[in-house]
């Protein structure tokens, strides 16, 4: 469980997030500038807020009124970045055990190639970040953030430089990693059909105020528009 | 008569301590400064480049007068070691570290502030503290500029002639530096001593620069190269 309740001033606007996120998963959607990473940095530590309060699954790792600001490290939370972030001087397998927690190095090779396996991605276990696809590396990001085994998930548009073919696939994976990990998933996007895909709960951002949708309907076929 | 060597293995002898000095101070402190905003940095900033603007001569006096018997520096060394730099070697490696000192200090600045934050923030929710974040993720990124530095502090060093000869003096195999060997032969007349020593120094500065370029291409190359081994 994410419990999140701060705001924090911006140059523009001010950022105020109010979220509760069971096991399930959270979109943000809005604009580009709305706030959307802001509000991920926020979570994982990377970004203090100007007051209020963060727990996960009842630890507090920000609250301004008992000065409690636990650094991105300790706050166990898996983050993949907007453009992947994948260390580009490391093959794909060293990326994802550099999370590793010192206590699992021992069986390290097995865990990575399990990983790696679980998201397809085995067979690139010796490439470079540079010399994989899109695609892929959204892949390697996922298993690295994965690795660390998080007790919380924050996707920055994870699937917005991807060709759409790929993009429903991995729509489908993410789901697929939700279900099976069962932790709060925070997950941005500028998409709405992919919020509505992916969200059990949708909250629309704009200049830094959130604001619920309530889910959609799922959409049906669509009606043919007729020329006759 | 023959060449004497000895300005060769004194030279490079203080250039390697020099350099030494050089990147232990250097690469933290440029780190530190790419990374950290704290008051008074700009201040900081301008001193840590200040001996490269410096004419040597001035860089000299100024090291001179801190290390001199009666200078802050001198007298901490002469009670509590029992030391003088002043015509001494140590003297000649301090000259050379202080004058190469930003040319390492300046590109490993550019090269860190190259790196992309992303990177090192991803480090940190990967459970990363901030010494690991720079030496697995920054350090590692930013090694071009590193070996940049390392060849032209250390060729600086070999080179360092102004602060030196005021610092340590011309004392023949004690103090006597290649560039210092260079120009007393040359005053004296002795073309032969000084023909040898500007051949060995250019062929060997020559060396050094040619091989380090090619080793950090090959390093870069190596980072990005796919399935390396095959």
């Amino acid at each position: 469980m994410l419990q999140a309740d701060f705001r924090l001033k911006l140059p523009h606007f001010e950022l105020q997030a109010g979220l509760r996120v069971a096991e399930e998963t959270l979109v943000l959607v809005g604009p580009s500038g709305a706030g959307k990473t802001t509000i991920l940095k926020c979570l994982a530590g990377l970004l203090t807020p100007t007051e209020g309060s963060i727990q996960i699954n009842g630890r507090t790792v920000y609250s301004s009124a008992n000065k409690i600001n636990l650094p991105a490290r300790v706050r166990r939370v898996g983050y993949v970045f907007q453009e992947y972030a994948l260390f580009p001087h490391m093959t794909v397998k060293k990326n994802v055990l550099y999370g590793l927690a010192k206590s699992k190095k021992k069986n390290a090779n097995m865990l990575a190639d399990k990983m790696l396996e679980m998201l397809g991605i085995l067979h690139l276990k010796d490439r470079y970040p540079g010399h994989i696809s899109g695609g892929e590396k959204q892949r390697v990001a996922l298993a690295r953030a994965l690795m660390t085994e998080p007790e919380i998930m924050l996707l920055d548009e994870p699937l917005s430089a991807l060709d759409p073919e790929i993009r429903s696939e991995l729509q489908q994976e993410l789901k697929k990693i939700q279900r099976q990990w069962k932790i709060p998933v925070v997950l941005v996007t500028h998409d709405l059909k992919e919020a509505e895909f992916l969200g059990d709960q949708i909250l629309r951002i704009d200049r830094g105020q959130l604001t619920p949708l309530k889910k959609p309907v799922p959409l049906k076929k669509p009606i043919q528009p007729s020329f006759a | 008569m023959g060449v004497d060597f000895t300005p060769i293995i004194l030279s490079l002898k203080v250039a390697i301590t020099a350099v030494f000095f050089v990147v232990l101070s250097g690469i933290p402190l440029a780190g530190l400064m790419a990374r950290r905003d704290f008051p008074g940095k700009d201040v900081l900033e301008a001193l840590f480049t200040l001996p490269l603007v410096l004419p040597p001569s001035v860089v000299g006096f100024i090291l001179l007068w801190l290390f001199g018997k009666n200078g802050p520096l001198g007298q901490f060394l002469a009670h509590t070691f029992n030391v003088s730099v002043v015509f001494h070697l140590s003297g000649a490696v301090i000259a050379a570290a202080v004058v190469s000192f930003p040319l390492m200090y300046q590109s490993v600045k550019a090269a860190v502030e190259s790196v992309d934050r992303t990177l090192e923030n991803a480090a940190r929710t990967l459970g990363s503290g901030e010494i690991r974040v720079f030496f697995t993720i920054t350090l590692p990124l930013a090694w071009p500029g590193i070996v940049s530095g390392f060849i032209l502090s250390f060729a600086r060093s070999l080179g360092e002639f102004g602060a030196t000869l005021m610092i340590a003096g011309n004392i023949p195999g004690k103090t006597q530096t290649m560039p210092i060997a260079i120009y007393m032969a040359s005053e004296s007349g002795d073309d032969r001593t000084a023909v040898a020593l500007v051949l060995i120094m250019t062929i060997f500065s020559f060396l050094v620069v040619f091989w380090l370029n090619r080793w950090s291409k090959r390093q870069q190359k190596g980072m990005i190269q796919d399935e390396r081994g095959k």
